[in-house]
């Protein structure tokens, strides 16, 4: 069985953001919140790289060991999906995640921070695959119409992969024996427990 | 003041003390009643199935990320 | 000169709880171990440069007005869900069903402990009408606030079966918000049993003495006390400091964005539910010997009049001040 992941290849990515927009366009994502985004390290010094992080759909999921009303659930695909119908944005996904990836759409007020929102692999959510109601909540779920998502397939340099976890492994080990460096599968390790050698 | 009389008082506050520690007990045994069970939600078939398909749509994106 | 102690006391506490938040982790500065000449930085690199086994996080630029989500990645997440799904368990485990067996125990080695002169029909007052609505506004926050906060800790395991996803998920939201809403009476309650019991709850040499001889609890016979004993002034004190410590961070879990960080939110939280659990420990046993463990102490919180010979066993010291300034026992009022 297929196990869906995101590899970004930090030393192809030129942090042109198409990736952050594309997500936040085909998922009609809230206002304040960003699925997806591009962090720069060593920014302007020698060795800088940029890599394009969101969640990145955990083997053991930090977020759905803590949520206190299990409102997570992982699919065959192992894709790590969330009802924001049960949420009740407690906000302890938000303590536990690695990547930083659960947010919410109201910031800095008293009491409720709103229902949590995160990637979702463009994979909807628990409603019926493609009605309104899922998009309304979770936006597109282009797995179900036989896609990836879309900030991978737009991303102008094929930096940011998504897929099959083994194939996107086996196309980047061949770019790096190619090119002869790689900077590594960036937060597989803590995602994944697993790496790609390089 | 009759014994009769102060046995009744002593009982009333043995009842708030009843009423003290057991409104706990009573709230949380009263909550299941006033929220009924809905349909389980049950993440286990519809949702959770296996979505990604290995379509031509998906094919190309790997042929073309291995150039 | 009483009160300057109590105020200076009481700023002592609040400078301990904020240094509590000063020794929060920082976030490790990323860079400083990293060979600038190298063809390119791994992951490990990152990682590496972080201090073993310290919370830390690996942090860029982002061009997108977040700043908040510069952070690249954070293990520290890792160590708190091992905390907040282990340890937080066992700590809540062992201080509430540990107090409950104790109580047990207690009740049935001890039994309830009567009044030995037995009750007479005289009372005193204890507990003015002001007292008594402070004592049991900042209690019945108390309570709410512990059943939802334990709902959200171990509701999961115990309630999802019992009624199902949906419905637990309405409960628990319902129980947040009285968690945040509540949160605010509770901490003006704490503010006003603070003043009004500081000037009575202040140790001495008399609660040595009190503790020396068993408080009453153990063996025979009833030690000296003032209007508070050795163990009320404990409790008082646990229920002040540790109050204090919840306020401060159930405060920035309400706020999370004034914590700094979720970094800082982690240690908020790791405070908030240890004090919390190792406070309803305490008030379980606050609650048994208030009710059904002694006779007569339940009327000092409910009535507010006690019985006479139960003030003079349990606070000699104090019913003698009181005769001194002239207050008359008062004839028993039946209950209409």
């Amino acid at each position: 069985m297929a196990r869906m992941k995101f590899l970004c290849d930090a030393d192809r990515c030129i942090e042109c953001n198409a990736c952050v927009t594309a997500c936040k366009n085909e998922n009609d994502v809230p206002w304040g919140i960003n699925r997806r985004r591009v962090v720069t390290i060593n920014d302007g010094k020698p060795g800088e790289r940029s890599i394009s992080m969101a969640c990145m759909h955990c083997t053991d999921a930090p977020c759905a060991a803590v949520c206190p009303v299990d409102c997570f659930y992982v699919t065959v695909d192992k894709v790590v999906l969330h009802s924001k119908d049960l949420c009740i944005g407690c906000g302890y996904c938000f303590y536990a995640c690695p990547f930083g990836a659960p947010q919410y759409p109201k910031v800095g007020n008293f009491g409720s921070r709103g229902k949590m929102d995160k990637c979702t692999f463009c994979a909807g959510g628990p409603e019926a695959d493609l009605s309104p109601a899922e998009f309304q909540k979770y936006g597109s779920n282009r797995l179900a119409e036989g896609k990836l998502p879309l900030c991978a397939e737009m991303c102008s340099t094929k930096s940011l992969l998504a897929g099959d976890g083994d194939i996107i492994a086996k196309i980047y080990k061949e770019r790096v024996v190619k090119r002869g460096y790689g900077s590594g599968a960036w937060g597989w390790k803590t995602a994944y427990k697993e790496t790609v050698a390089i | 003041m009759s014994e009769k009389k102060t046995k009744e008082a002593l009982d009333r506050r043995g009842f708030m003390k009843v009423v003290s520690l057991g409104g706990a007990a009573a709230a949380a045994s009263v909550a299941p009643g006033v929220i009924t069970p809905a349909a389980a939600y049950d993440p286990g078939k519809e949702e959770t199935k296996q979505r990604y398909r290995e379509t031509d749509h998906v094919k190309a994106f790997y042929r073309t990320n291995g150039y | 000169m009483r009160l300057t102690r109590s105020i200076l006391s009481f700023l002592a506490m609040v400078a301990m709880v904020i240094g509590l938040g000063l020794s929060t982790p920082v976030a490790a500065q990323q860079g400083a171990a990293i060979n600038p000449t190298a063809k390119s930085v791994t992951e490990d690199q990152l990682l590496n440069a972080l201090k073993p086994g310290s919370a830390a996080e690996i942090g860029g630029r982002v061009s997108i007005p977040d700043v908040k989500s510069s952070t690249l990645i954070r293990p520290a997440g890792r160590e708190w869900r091992e905390f907040h799904q282990g340890t937080m368990h066992l700590i809540g485990g062992i201080a509430i069903l540990g107090m409950l067996a104790l109580l047990v125990v207690f009740y049935f080695t001890r039994g309830k402990i009567m009044i030995p002169g037995g009750p007479t029909n005289r009372t005193i007052t204890r507990f003015g009408g002001f007292d008594r609505f402070v004592h049991w506004t900042t209690a019945g926050c108390f309570i709410v606030l512990a059943l939802s906060g334990l709902n959200i800790t171990f509701g999961k395991a115990i309630l999802i079966p019992i009624l199902g996803e949906p419905a637990f998920a309405a409960a628990a939201q319902l129980g947040k918000y009285a968690h945040n809403y509540l949160a605010f009476p509770f901490m003006i309650g704490l503010a006003l049993m603070f003043l009004i019991w500081v000037k009575d709850n202040i140790p001495g040499m008399i609660d040595v003495q009190w503790f020396a001889q068993g408080g009453g609890l153990i063996g025979k016979g009833h030690p000296k006390a003032k209007r508070f004993n050795g163990g009320q002034k404990m409790v008082f004190w646990s229920v002040i400091l540790g109050g204090a410590a919840l306020s401060v961070s159930g405060w920035y879990l309400l706020f999370p964005y004034t914590a700094g960080g979720v970094l800082n939110l982690q240690f908020w939280n790791v405070v908030h539910g240890v004090v919390s659990m190792l406070l309803i420990g305490a008030m379980l046993a606050h609650a048994y010997i208030g009710s059904i463990g002694m006779e007569g102490a339940f009327d000092a919180m409910g009535s507010g009049e006690v019985d006479l010979n139960w003030a003079k066993e349990h606070h000699s010291l104090w019913v003698e001040d009181e005769m001194k300034k002239g207050v008359v026992p008062a004839a028993m009022q039946p209950a209409e």
